[in-house]
């Protein structure tokens, strides 16, 4: 009884696993889309995944906002 | 009196008939009739009827591109349906395992592709996936040391990252409707199942799969259609104007539309889409008396 149990713990965990990774595929365009949206200019084109620190910025945010017809036409 | 009683249906389902009659029905007729002139790029007003020698062009000129359009378009329907409802399946049964606690998490996570644009998550695959210089699938490429590869630019790539994409785009909605037809099923028949000793293959064949058949039917039927005229994906992955990636695939759609609005050949494109036109209602007509069968 008991090992049926850790056995269907272990395999709700494999599951949630699979489930995670299928979740975290699905969203990649759109994530790798919001991580390009808060990197300046010059990391989009140099290589490395993921906005370090001191490539953060809000400026892209702080351009659509205020110069950009986005808000108000 | 009684001719009166007769009209008045008539007078009031007027205004709509008259709106049908303007915004679909006439553009048929229109369509149909340039289909039997030469109005193209060099007989822009003065056309004449030239019988059904653009029919003949499509469809017995091998080079005319329309059969290679319909082979593509059968192998691309094919492909998407198949992986689609394999994937969809296999995903929504995962999601009804019991004690599965973050179901609902993972389900709204799996919603978010469905509830964007098209047009904007294409062009987000494309420019931030398939790009060849800053996408994602080459960056992640060059990082293990490979070189980088050109998806857009020949057909076969072309096909299957045009595969991926609307697997991407058109699998939560499969999802959602495979997941609802289980929750339909009476979880006694599974109980009995088991008493009986049946294997995780022996239900799905003869209890998953007949149950949820009459829910999944006219959801598949419906995805066939959009996947079997599928325009936008492959028009703005690999033929938008000002950005040809190289890649040629055409299904017929995208070939009705080159020929109407590139080669300006309007005659031709109007008889492949009265082509199109047939093959699809022949369809929908074919697969109505299927499900009024199986209703039966």
């Amino acid at each position: 009884m008991r090992k049926r149990k850790i056995n269907n713990a272990l395999g709700l965990t494999l599951l949630n696993l699979v489930f995670i990774i299928i979740c975290f595929v699905t969203l990649l365009p759109i994530l790798y889309a919001f991580l390009l949206s808060v990197s300046d200019g010059s990391s989009a084109f140099t290589g490395g995944f993921f906005v370090s620190p001191k490539h953060f910025t809000l400026e892209n945010y702080r351009r659509i906002l205020t110069e950009e017809p986005f808000l108000i036409c | 009196m009684k001719n009166r009683k007769r009209a008045i249906p008539w007078l009031y389902s007027l205004p709509a008939l008259m709106l049908i009659g303007i915004v679909i029905v006439f553009p048929i007729l229109y369509t149909a009739y340039i289909s039997l002139t030469n109005m193209n790029l060099y007989h822009w007003s003065d056309y004449s009827l030239i019988g059904l020698e653009n029919y003949k062009r499509a469809l017995l000129k091998a080079d005319s591109g329309f059969l290679s359009a319909i082979a593509v378009t059968l192998v691309w329907t094919a492909v998407n349906m198949g992986i689609q409802m394999v994937i969809a399946y296999f995903i929504a049964l995962g999601l009804n395992v019991e004690g599965l606690k973050l179901k609902r998490v993972y389900k709204t996570l799996l919603m978010f592709p469905w509830a964007m644009p098209a047009y904007v998550s294409i062009l987000l695959w494309k420019v931030c996936m398939y790009n060849t210089e800053f996408g994602l699938l080459n960056r992640i490429l060059t990082a293990l040391g490979l070189s980088k590869l050109n998806y857009l630019s020949e057909n076969v790539p072309a096909f299957l990252a045009c595969t991926v994409l609307n697997l991407w785009m058109a699998l939560p909605f499969m999802i959602m409707m495979i997941d609802g037809a289980l929750k339909s099923i009476d979880a006694s028949l599974y109980e009995s199942a088991m008493l009986e000793g049946a294997g995780f293959w022996q239900k799905t064949w003869y209890i998953t799969l007949p149950c949820i058949r009459p829910i999944i039917a006219p959801s598949a039927i419906m995805t066939t259609f959009t996947t079997f005229k599928q325009f936008d994906i492959i028009y703005l992955l690999t033929k938008q104007k000002g950005s040809l990636t190289g890649a040629s695939i055409q299904t017929i759609i995208t070939y009705a539309h080159q020929n109407a609005f590139v080669s300006n050949n309007y005659g031709l494109s109007s008889a492949v889409s009265i082509l199109i036109f047939g093959i699809i209602i022949l369809f929908s007509v074919f697969t109505n008396r299927g499900l009024k069968e199986e209703n039966r």
